[in-house]
């Protein structure tokens, strides 16, 4: 594999301009408020764009177009449950979370319940998702640096850690938040531009995108039509409903509300997140279908697993071609969102981390909140460099052959069904007590990593497509349920009562009355 | 009695309570069931969903284009109506503390108690 110097030349401008930003936003953050929340100082706007950021992964551009390009139309579909996952956020969690928590999810759930067990819990489910999440991120990010750039996985891997833990440990939330609006930009910016490419090259005509891509597909009779990826019915159920609930579970998603001032711009920031992730996914089904009318099949070779590298290619294509200079520049730009994108959300993720293990764990539950303020920063640093060194290592021992999507999956249905139910019924149930949390968080985990390891991708054997005990490649569908009856189960089997908390609860959560200011 | 307890007494608190259900059940079944039905047609009615609707535009991709569109309009209107609606109930729940609570909102043929708390300024 050869160096490319343009993609490089790129990656340093990112580089560059996002430590500039952390160096900027270190002289900002000094105590647990300002590391964890930017001291409360981000606006609607910028919040929203960074939840954007944060929520668009190098899956969701890369992985998305690339789903497209094989699979067609399918590749579409967790797009679409991706934008409307925002609406639960909205109407359920992010004005309440706001006014009702301190730094992290945890602290919703702490509020009502007894401290330690419930906020261990919710730890434990952060700490899980996050986990996966943050492995996936940097085993995509050493594989696509490495297609994109030349460089070689373990070097792609530790420089996109070291820039992480850059960001966070000098920055914190502030740097973190920056480091994710611009990439939002950048990130909008080349696919807006990517995709005015591609309708330029069919004549403004979406309808000519459609059918080329359709022609040139392995099997044109099915690319149009659902069917293309997910092969059993219930795949798409399943899948569908792990990326629809399952952003009403990411720590580092959730965590943004805690960085606007008021309820209000919580509600705000959701808002102007959806209006953005909405236009992109729109852009991004065009570059989909697009890369197949471009690329055909011929391009699925360049592509490679997955079809991640669709896009990029898609953009060289449309420069010029390979070697020349447009076709070049382009490919490079488009490389470099793709770093900026990456880097940015494996951030966002330790950040995320290291609040369950220094605000949650170390401060509340072992300290019981006695101790200096300045120590929970500090405590919060060690965290967070600790869960970023061990993310580099098990990047590197599981290899670039790993399977990112199954990492994903996983990350979004433990989302879904270990961190929402107990995190919704702690702010609507009347009669949910703490028992009902743990039982609620264990048994969504438990099924959740069971079904995973008896499904087709993990099961090990002859014939894994059709012998595995479990049939779907996500059990969103079965262990979300699984994972409210845990809440209920836990709830009625013990005698807690809370419902004199949770009235106290319910007045901050939906006026703001009490909140952290 | 904490301040979140006058808080719960408030009319204007059960207002909120009620008129943000009002909004957010309704838009939350909504979302369901188109969403649930696009899921389940892209399971079940595949021929349904990749048949073209105008010259290989195809009903699923429309479908998908409307889930969004329906995200937009929920989320827009969900801001909006908090600002009109949800947000001066909120305001006025907080800051009526101590004064405007049903134990003693004015009875009618009953004269109206005097102000009895001095509250300091709320911050």
């Amino acid at each position: 594999m050869t160096v490319k110097a343009l993609p490089l030349i790129v990656f340093g401008a990112v580089l560059a301009v996002t430590i500039g930003v952390t160096f900027w936003a270190s002289r900002r953050t000094r105590s647990s408020t300002e590391f964890w929340a930017a001291g409360r100082s981000i606006s609607p706007l910028q919040n929203g764009m960074a939840i954007s950021g944060d929520y668009m992964s190098a899956a969701a551009f890369l992985g998305v177009t690339g789903l497209m390009f094989l699979g067609g139309f399918d590749g579409f579909i967790t797009g679409v449950a991706a934008v409307c996952s925002f609406i639960p956020v909205m109407l359920l969690l992010a004005e309440r979370m706001r006014n009702s928590g301190k730094y992290t999810m945890a602290d919703v759930l702490a509020f009502r319940l007894r401290e330690r067990p419930a906020r261990t819990a919710a730890a434990i489910g952060t700490l899980f998702v996050v986990g996966f999440y943050l492995i996936a991120q940097m085993i995509a990010a050493g594989s696509l640096i490495e297609a994109l750039a030349g460089l070689s996985f373990p070097v792609a891997v530790l420089i996109t850690g070291a820039a992480m833990l850059l960001y966070v440990l000098l920055g914190g939330m502030l740097a973190t938040t920056w480091v994710q609006i611009i990439k939002a930009v950048l990130l909008m910016g080349g696919v807006l531009v990517l995709a005015l490419f591609v309708l330029a090259k069919f004549g403004w005509d979406p309808i000519q995108i459609f059918n080329t891509a359709k022609a040139k597909a392995d099997n044109p009779a099915k690319y149009l039509a659902p069917g293309g990826l997910f092969t059993k019915p219930l795949d798409v159920i399943s899948i569908g409903i792990a990326f629809a609930l399952g952003t009403a579970g990411l720590p580092h998603i959730l965590m943004r509300f805690f960085t606007v001032p008021t309820g209000k711009a919580a509600r705000g920031s959701v808002g102007w997140a959806i209006a953005i992730i909405g236009i992109f996914y729109v852009l991004v089904s065009l570059i989909g279908f697009g890369s197949r009318a471009v690329l055909g099949a011929g391009g699925e070779k360049l592509a490679g697993d997955g079809g991640n590298l669709a896009a990029p290619y898609l953009a060289q294509s449309l420069g010029g071609g390979a070697g020349t200079a447009g076709g070049d520049i382009f490919f490079a730009v488009i490389s470099g969102v793709a770093f900026a994108t990456i880097l940015a959300v494996v951030a966002g993720l330790v950040i995320a981390a290291s609040g369950g293990v220094a605000h949650d764990l170390w401060s509340q539950v072992i300290k019981r909140g006695r101790h200096r303020e300045g120590r929970e920063v500090l405590v919060g640093k060690v965290a967070a460099g600790a869960i970023g060194v061990l993310a580099i290592g098990l990047a590197l021992v599981a290899g670039k052959g790993f399977n990112v999507q199954l990492l994903v999956g996983l990350a979004f249905s433990v989302a879904a069904s270990a961190n929402f139910p107990s995190l919704v019924l702690a702010l609507f149930w009347r009669r949910f007590n703490t028992a009902g949390a743990l039982t609620g968080v264990a048994f969504g985990l438990i099924a959740s990593i069971g079904l995973i390891v008896l499904s087709p991708p993990v099961w090990a054997g002859p014939d894994s497509q059709d012998g595995a005990p479990f049939p779907l490649q996500n059990p969103a569908l079965f262990s979300i349920p699984i994972g409210f009856l845990g809440c209920w189960l836990g709830t009625v089997l013990s005698s807690e009562r809370t419902e004199a908390r949770h009235r106290e609860l319910r007045v901050r959560a939906e006026t703001g009355v009490g909140a952290e200011s | 009695m904490a301040e979140w307890e006058e808080v719960a007494r408030t009319q204007e608190f059960e207002a909120l309570l009620v008129r943000r259900r009002r909004f957010v059940v309704p838009a939350l079944l909504v979302w369901t069931a188109w969403f649930g039905a696009f899921l389940v047609c892209c399971a079940v009615a595949r021929g349904f969903m990749g048949s073209s609707i105008y010259e290989g535009f195809t009903v699923g991709y429309a479908w998908a284009l409307s889930v969004i569109v329906l995200t937009w309009i929920i989320g827009w209107l969900y801001v909006r109506v908090s600002a009109r609606s949800f947000d001066p109930l909120a305001e006025r729940a907080a800051g009526t503390r101590g004064r405007e609570t049903f134990a003693d909102r004015p009875v009618p043929g009953r004269e109206q108690p005097a102000e009895t708390e001095t509250e300091p300024a709320r911050r």
